[in-house]
C-alpha cells in the first residue's frame, strides 16, 4: 500500500494505492473517488458497542467504510468534509495518539481504535470534548483539521501552551492541563484568549491553524436572522 | 529474566524509539544496545494523558523511558530497600492497579455532582421564574393572555358562550379583590376541556358546555379555571417551561441562538397548546379550593364539579380517549373528592357559625 498527500493545505486529499487484497478504513462519506477493482463495505468498527461509543461519545460517524482491493490493484481518493489540511501519522514502536472528536479521517493496517473519557476539566474546557479517540496498534492514521495542521514537538521536561479549540491530536505519553491563557483571569479574559491547554512533553501535538467555534461565531454575524431590527443591517 | 518493550526518548527529543529493557541487579539494561543505567540514577513518575504511563528519567543523562507494562514496575519494586526507586515503584504499582476503580469513582462523583447541579438549576428555574413574574403587571399579563389565547378565533356570541359568560361573571363578582378583568369564551371543540390564559381569560370547549346539565356543574369547571388565573398558574408554568428549555440547552451545550432562539420563542408561545399545559398537584389543589370558595359564595352547589366529573366518567368510560380531555388530565380521584368535600364542609360550618 502506498499513500500520497495531494493539494496539501486547505483542499488536501489523500491518494491511496492498494495492492490486491489490501484494505483501508475511512470515515463514512470520505471517499471522493475510487477505481473499479475496489469494493466499499459499511462496517461498525469495534462492533456495535464500539460504533456506539465512537458516534455518540467521540463525534465520529456510526459506520466506517472499509475499502478493499477485492478484484485487483486499485486506488482511492479520500478527503474530509471541511476545508482543511490532512496529515498521515505513522503508528509504530508502541506509540499511541489521542485524536479530537471528528478529526479521524482514515486508518491503514492494524490500527486499534477506542474512545476514552478525559478528565472533566479537560473535557469541558479544552475544546477537544469530553470523549476523545485513542489510536494504537500498528499502521497509519489520517487526521483532518480546520485550517492547516502544524506539528509541534515537545521534548521531555518542556511544556507548550495551545489555545483551546486548536488541538487536533497529541501523543499518548503527554499530559495536558487546562489553564488560564494569561497571567491572571483578567488578562486571560481581556486578551481574548481565555483558557488554553498546557501540554507537557515528551511527545508531539498537532494543532489546527483555525478554530472552528471562533469561525462559526464570526460567520454568524453575517447570517441574516429571523426578522428583528438588526437583521436589516446584515 | 523478563524483558519489557519501552519507548526511549533521548534528551531534547520529542520522538521515541522502541527498545527492550530488563532489570539486572542494580542496573536497567537496554537489551539491544547493551547500554545500562544505574537504578539509583532513575526518577520514577506516573503520567501520560490517562495517567497510565510509567516514566523513568535518568538524572545524569536526561534519558526518558516510558512504558505501560506493570511487569517492569514489579521488577523495580523487588529492588534494594534503600533505593528510593524501590518504594516509588511499589507506590506506582499500587496506584496503577487501582486506576480503573479510581476512574470509576471519579466519574461516579462527577455524575453525582452534575446531577446535583442540574437539580439546583431546576429548582432555581422556578425561583427565577417567580421573581420575573412578580414584575409582570396585570396590564402586561392581560396583553400576553389575549395574544396567547388568540381570542379572535373564540366564540363570545353563541348561546353556549352567553351561558359561560353569565356564570363566569356571577362567579367573579364575588371575588373580594381582583387585579384582573375577566373574559369568558367558548372554543368550538368537542374535547371535554377548559383552560385559562394569563390575565383573566377563561376558555371552555363547546363539548364540555353541552355536557353540563346544570349551571352548578359548569360553574365548578369555570371557577376552577378562575382559580388558575388568580394564582397565575399559567404564567408560572410557561416561565418554568421556558426556563427548562434554557436548562436543557445549557446541559446539552446547544446554546441559545439561531434556531434555538426560535425554539425558545415557540416554548413561550405555549398558548397555542395551552390546553395541554399540565399544572403541579399543588396548583391543581389550590385552583380546586379557590374555585370552590367562589362557587359557594356565588350560590352554586359546591358538589357540582364532583357530580359533573363522576357523571362524565360513567358516560364516557368506553369512549374515545381523545375526547376525554379534562377527565384524563384532571381525574376526579378519591383524594380530590375528599379534599373538596372536606373544604365544603368547613365552609358550611363557618357560614353556619357566622
Amino acid at each position: 500500500m502506498q499513500y500520497e498527500l495531494l493539494h496539501a493545505g486547505t483542499n488536501a486529499i489523500v491518494h491511496v494505492a492498494l495492492k490486491h487484497g489490501e484494505k483501508i478504513k475511512a470515515e463514512a462519506g470520505a471517499m471522493v473517488a475510487k477505481s473499479k477493482s475496489l469494493q466499499i463495505t459499511g462496517r461498525m468498527w469495534g462492533g456495535l458497542g464500539g460504533a456506539f461509543k465512537r458516534s455518540l461519545l467521540g463525534g465520529e460517524t456510526f459506520f466506517f467504510q472499509e475499502i478493499t482491493a477485492e478484484n485487483g490493484d486499485g486506488e482511492v481518493l479520500i478527503a474530509p468534509a471541511v476545508p482543511g489540511d490532512v496529515r498521515v501519522l505513522p503508528i509504530t514502536d508502541g506509540k499511541d495518539f489521542f485524536i479530537q472528536n471528528g478529526c479521524l479521517l482514515a486508518a491503514f493496517d492494524d490500527i486499534v481504535l477506542d474512545t476514552k473519557a478525559q478528565r472533566l476539566t479537560a473535557g469541558l474546557f479544552s475544546g477537544a470534548g469530553l470523549f476523545v479517540l485513542h489510536v494504537g496498534g500498528f499502521g497509519h492514521v489520517v487526521i483532518s483539521a480546520f485550517g492547516a495542521i502544524m506539528e509541534v514537538p515537545v521534548p521531555a521536561g518542556d511544556e507548550y501552551m495551545i489555545d483551546n479549540g486548536h488541538v487536533v491530536a497529541w501523543s499518548g505519553d503527554m499530559e495536558y492541563h487546562v489553564v488560564k491563557a494569561g497571567r491572571g483571569w483578567l488578562s486571560s479574559v481581556t486578551s481574548g484568549e481565555g483558557l488554553a491547554c498546557k501540554f507537557h512533553g515528551p511527545g508531539k501535538v498537532w494543532i489546527q491553524t483555525r478554530n472552528p467555534r471562533a469561525f462559526g461565531a464570526w460567520i454568524r454575524r453575517f447570517v441574516p436572522g429571523r426578522g428583528g431590527l438588526f437583521s436589516i443591517f446584515g | 529474566m523478563s524483558t519489557f518493550q519501552i519507548r526511549k526518548y533521548s534528551p531534547g527529543s520529542a520522538d521515541a524509539n522502541s527498545v527492550s529493557v530488563c532489570v539486572e541487579g542494580d542496573l536497567l539494561k537496554v537489551v539491544d544496545s547493551g547500554e545500562t543505567i544505574a537504578l539509583d540514577d532513575l526518577d520514577l513518575d506516573v503520567g501520560g494523558h490517562l495517567g497510565d504511563r510509567i516514566k523513568l528519567r535518568s538524572r545524569s543523562t536526561g534519558l526518558l523511558l516510558v512504558v505501560e507494562d506493570l511487569g517492569l514496575l514489579e521488577a523495580l519494586a523487588a529492588g534494594r530497600e534503600d533505593y528510593p526507586l524501590t518504594s516509588k515503584a511499589r507506590d506506582a504499582h499500587k496506584r496503577l492497579t487501582t486506576l480503573p476503580r479510581a476512574r470509576r469513582n471519579y466519574w461516579l462523583k462527577a455524575t453525582a455532582g452534575a446531577a446535583a447541579a442540574v437539580a439546583v438549576l431546576y429548582f432555581a428555574i422556578d425561583l427565577s421564574a417567580a421573581m420575573i413574574i412578580n414584575h409582570i403587571d396585570p396590564q402586561m399579563e392581560a396583553q400576553l393572555g389575549r395574544i396567547i389565547a388568540n381570542t379572535e378565533r373564540l366564540d363570545s356570541t353563541s348561546s353556549e358562550a352567553k351561558r359561560v359568560q353569565t356564570i363566569g361573571t356571577k362567579l367573579v363578582s364575588h371575588l373580594e379583590k381582583s387585579r384582573y378583568k375577566f373574559h369568558f369564551f367558548v372554543e368550538d371543540d368537542e374535547v371535554l376541556n377548559a383552560y385559562a390564559a394569563p390575565g383573566g381569560y377563561v376558555i371552555v370547549n363547546s363539548g364540555l358546555v353541552k355536557q353540563a346539565e346544570t349551571d352548578d356543574e359548569l360553574a365548578g369547571v369555570i371557577a376552577h379555571e378562575i382559580g388558575h388565573v388568580i394564582n397565575r398558574d399559567t404564567l408560572k408554568k410557561m416561565g418554568h417551561s421556558a426556563g427548562l428549555l434554557i436548562l436543557v440547552g445549557l446541559v446539552t451545550s446547544t446554546g441559545i441562538g439561531g434556531t434555538d432562539a426560535q425554539r425558545l420563542a415557540d416554548a413561550l408561545q405555549l398558548g397555542t397548546n395551552l390546553e395541554s399545559l399540565s399544572y403541579s398537584r399543588a396548583q391543581e389543589t389550590s385552583a380546586d379550593l379557590t374555585g370552590l370558595h367562589l362557587v359557594v359564595k356565588a350560590g352554586y352547589d359546591g358538589e357540582g364539579l364532583i357530580s359533573f366529573f363522576q357523571r362524565l366518567n360513567k358516560e364516557h368510560k368506553t369512549g374515545d380517549s381523545k375526547l376525554l380531555g379534562l377527565l384524563s388530565t384532571h381525574p376526579m380521584s378519591s383524594e380530590r373528592i375528599a379534599r373538596i368535600r372536606a373544604e365544603l364542609a368547613r365552609l358550611k360550618k363557618t357560614e353556619s357559625q357566622s
